[in-house]
């Protein structure tokens, strides 16, 4: 008897003993542990265009008057926006909308000239003839659009180069917030600038950079500003950019900080057409077109001092 | 004498297992042994204590109340897949750090940033040796629809505030929150994530009250 019991208390000795050790054993190292407190740690993916084909898109403002179709307007702003998703850069390319050329609905007009005639399609075909870019979208705004898609981000910081004196207001150097309208006028302003609708060009992409650095500011704290830029593009746009390709992009412009985007406007000069003033392109053009088409990308220090913002 | 080899069969059986807890012991151990000196509460069932739902439109003057019932329509959807991530990844502690657990969550190319992301994504890969437990607490959801003309949700925007009490083994508490956006795409039959951005802070915390629990949910719109 005296060994069966001992036999069954050396039994539950084993099992308790067992047991306390594994929960003490759990405890101790717990203890050690608890010194570790994260404070704070932050995952982050967003799917991002990829692979080492560059991506051409479009960009065209069209000057229709409220109530006039948006895509039949002549497009007084007109942009390349080359991007080569491998490498993390990118370029937009003005071109000045009075630039004689061939156009792609027929006959040699003013480039603006290529959308009433045919539509934003017409006016890509005849950038396309031009510059021998083969696009893989485009992006049509107007000018009421414009202001609607600033407005509903909330404005937008633009960092002016030099003070520019528009017909209804001043905007002087430096960064500030601006209003849909205060952006357009802005963007529309060329009468003051010494290099006229080549210098408005280049103002514009100085908007289109503007964007994508407050866009990659807001992103970084508060991903879910990105459906609001999304929307307010979406609504004031036309654009054959399908949302899956939008929401890449999106995630592409988190590697893609401004200072990798170089802005440029086509070299020429002005001259007449009969009654018109007009601006003939120069053949410098070609070869950065080509380097363009090569890679999606002109380096800043390959881009000839006329075609660069003033300092 | 049948009965004596009887008593020390049962001897036998009990020592044979004491020591095999002794050798496997542990919530890791591969054999699943009573533990009747642990006190592993059973895993509270979350759910998040209110849900809203909006819409962000890609067409201009599209018909609100389409917009709007979308949204409604999508939210609980929603819902089920981020309830499912926080469920997995937070509240049961089989799960903490296991990348296997929520990855059907997610699309194919967010799969692929599971590992990277796992200590946010889930309470993280070391949890159990610092957590023994997690009580969520009062927790909210907003669900973004983005809709086209005709007012089909073309994508989801999951805004989450998850907040959880933490119980360390120590016997010391932090409270848990997350938040962030989750954005996710029709895959298939479900609602899946295809981006994130979420934030995890920490900070020390009282024991949770005995009645804090989180068992009901709510829905409404903006």
């Amino acid at each position: 008897m005296t060994k069966k019991l001992i036999a069954i208390v050396l039994g539950l000795s084993a099992w308790i003993t067992g047991t306390v050790a594994a929960t003490v054993g759990q405890t101790g190292t717990a203890a050690a542990q608890s010194l570790f407190k994260i404070e704070r740690a932050h995952a982050d993916y967003t799917p991002s265009l990829d692979g080492t084909d560059p991506i051409f898109i479009l960009i065209l403002g069209s000057d229709s008057r409220p109530g006039e179709p948006m895509n039949r307007g002549r497009s007084d702003s007109i942009h390349i926006l080359g991007i080569n998703p491998a490498k993390h850069r990118a370029t937009i390319y003005g071109i000045p909308r009075d630039s004689w050329v061939p156009l792609s609905t027929g006959g040699t007009n003013k480039i603006n000239a290529a959308m009433p005639a045919g539509g934003p399609e017409a006016a890509l075909a005849t950038v396309e003839q031009l510059t021998g870019i083969t696009f893989d979208y485009y992006v049509l705004s107007g000018f009421d659009e414009v202001t609607h898609a600033v407005n509903q981000i909330g404005g937008l910081v633009v960092d002016r180069p030099y003070t520019v004196v528009g017909d209804r207001q001043t905007f002087a150097a430096g960064s500030s917030r601006m209003t849909g309208s205060e952006v357009l006028g802005f963007s529309r302003t060329r009468h003051s600038l010494p290099l006229g609708d080549f210098d408005r060009s280049l103002n514009q992409g100085v908007v289109l950079l503007s964007a994508l650095s407050q866009f990659r500011k807001e992103y970084a704290k508060d991903a879910s500003r990105m459906y609001t830029w999304l929307g307010a593009g979406l609504r004031n746009t036309q654009t054959t950019v399908p949302v899956d390709e939008l929401i890449r992009l999106a995630g592409l412009a988190q590697a893609l900080p401004a200072t990798k985007v170089s802005n440029l406007v086509a070299m020429g000069s002005s001259g007449m057409q009969g009654s018109q003033s007009v601006v003939y392109l120069a053949d410098q053009n070609a070869a950065l077109w080509q380097d363009l088409a090569a890679d999606g990308y002109i380096l800043q220090k390959d881009i000839p001092a006329t075609a660069q913002p003033a300092p | 004498m049948a009965r004596r080899r009887v008593i020390i069969g049962v001897v036998v059986a009990i020592v044979v297992i004491g020591g095999l807890y002794l050798l496997f012991g542990g919530k890791d151990a591969p054999i699943s042994i009573p533990n009747f000196f642990s006190s592993s509460p059973p895993v509270p069932a979350f759910s998040f204590t209110s849900v809203r739902s909006g819409y962000e439109a890609t067409v201009a003057g599209a018909d609100k109340d389409a917009q709007a019932a979308t949204a409604k329509d999508l939210a609980p959807k929603v819902e089920d897949t981020v309830t499912t991530l926080f469920q997995a990844g937070y509240v049961d502690p089989s799960s903490w750090g296991d990348a296997g657990a929520i990855e059907d969550l997610f699309t194919d190319d967010a799969k692929g940033q599971l590992d990277a992301n796992i200590d946010v994504l889930t309470l993280g890969t070391t949890a159990g040796d610092v957590y023994t437990a997690l009580q969520p607490s009062t927790s909210s959801l907003k669900v973004v629809a983005l809709t086209d003309a005709k007012g089909n949700a073309l994508r989801a925007e999951a805004l989450p505030v998850f907040v959880a009490i933490a119980t360390h083994a120590d016997g010391t508490f932090s409270e848990i929150t997350v938040t962030g956006t989750l954005f996710l795409v029709h895959d298939g039959n479900e609602w899946r994530i295809e981006a994130f951005s979420l934030n995890r802070d920490e900070k020390p915390a009282e024991a949770p009250a005995p009645s804090a629990s989180v068992s009901t949910s709510a829905s409404e719109s903006p």
